[in-house]
């Protein structure tokens, strides 16, 4: 083959081929470990929560304002269980799937259980999603008195994402993909579970019906 | 200098691809992104390497060929397709990388011992096979930048195209076993 350096086959070249190719894999490895926390996250979703660190973890004071108007702490919801979880209005996928599933859920609880239990409802688009689009929903939801639709405080949803370890990424066209997993706090104020969507509200109320 | 003419065109495939309305019209979804754009690449890198008179160092090909095949799986990571969409240099970066996988796969793959190159040819082909499957079947959204039907599409597409590589690896085994003239 003309440009072909020829092999040779003393031990020193060998053993430098064989040590580039060693290089090569742990490089290569370990930057595929790095990338995916330890091959333990493998989508932005489960890198975010995952980086957030593991559980229970105490969960951050956020701060935000409510449907009403009123700016609240998360740590004055301590002392019942808190299900958080963000969306947003304009969402056509998962975000009405996830609502609906709340709602079901939380009107299929008994009082007494309702009252150790509030939904924190965090809005990822602070722009459209205004308090009184947020009390519109709330109001089509049932109005339940212990399910909070909220922005954050300061508009800027960054401390709740990473603080939680939820991957929000903002489309060109307006749609917002983000994580739909739930995070239940427990009195304490510590996360101590974290609950897939995929659950069916069924599922969602017999995971739950064990903390409350 | 008919070939350093047509290296050079080749050569223009990452650039044009990064022209944003190029990328626009890949980016739009998952199986042109991941799939057509990736192909795309890693056929431009291999005809770049076919005209590039470049000398090849043959006891480097193993560590060349594993450079190649991590760079690939990198970009197969949900997490890092999702990394394109989001940061227009780390497109740049997959566009280039997937360039120079096509290009490091077409020079020092043929340098491996035919033994090797069956054995790569078939994992690499399965593994390509068994994103697919993975990606088809997950019912739950991997990348974040598209939708779950646009990842069930990319999944189901790329399923014949690991058969397809992995039919013509099986096709080639003889041809690569059969030791060639040179004695390799």
């Amino acid at each position: 083959m003309p440009g072909n350096r020829q092999p040779t086959t003393t031990l020193p070249t060998r053993f430098i081929a064989l040590l580039v190719c060693l290089l090569v894999l742990g490089c290569g490895g370990g930057v595929v470990y790095a990338w995916t926390w330890g091959f333990s996250a493998f989508t932005s979703y489960s890198y975010a929560l995952n980086k957030a660190g593991p559980l229970p973890r105490l969960a951050p004071d956020i701060s935000f304002v409510d449907q009403f108007g009123s700016e609240r702490q998360l740590a004055s919801l301590r002392g019942r269980h808190v299900l958080l979880h963000v969306f947003y209005g304009s969402c056509l996928t998962i975000c009405p799937i996830v609502i609906e599933q709340l709602r079901e859920l939380y009107s299929g609880l008994s009082a007494a259980q309702r009252s150790r239990l509030a939904i924190l409802s965090i809005s990822v688009d602070s722009l459209r999603d205004t308090t009184e689009r947020l009390h519109n929903l709330w109001r089509e939801e049932g109005a339940f008195a212990g399910w909070i639709m909220a922005q954050p405080a300061d508009g800027s949803i960054d401390q709740v994402t990473r603080e939680f370890g939820i991957w929000v990424f903002a489309k060109n066209d307006g749609t917002i993909n983000h994580s739909a997993d739930l995070f239940l706090i427990d009195p304490a104020g510590r996360i101590v579970r974290v609950i897939s969507p995929q659950a069916n509200s069924d599922r969602m109320r017999s995971d739950l019906e064990k903390y409350l | 200098m008919k070939n350093i003419c047509k290296l050079l065109i080749i050569a223009l495939l990452p650039a044009l691809l990064l022209l944003p309305r190029v990328d626009a019209v890949f980016s739009a979804t998952m199986p042109r992104k991941a799939l057509a754009e990736s192909l795309l690449l890693l056929l431009g890198g291999w005809a770049a390497s076919r005209l590039c008179p470049w000398r090849r160092w043959a006891r480097q090909a193993p560590a060349a060929v594993a450079a190649a095949t991590l760079l690939f799986l990198f970009w197969m990571i949900p997490r890092s397709i999702d990394f394109t969409q989001a940061y227009p240099s780390a497109n740049a970066l997959f566009v280039i990388s997937l360039f120079a996988t096509g290009l490091l796969l077409s020079h020092y793959l043929p340098l491996l011992p035919g033994v090797a190159r069956v054995a790569y040819a078939l994992y690499f082909s399965s593994m390509i096979v068994a994103l697919g499957l993975l990606y088809a079947c997950q019912s739950t959204l991997l990348c974040s930048a598209y939708t779950l039907e646009d990842q069930h599409a990319f999944g189901w597409m790329l399923v014949p195209v690991g058969l397809a590589a992995y039919l013509f690896a099986l096709v080639s085994v003889p041809r690569w076993l059969v030791p060639s003239a040179n004695g390799r």
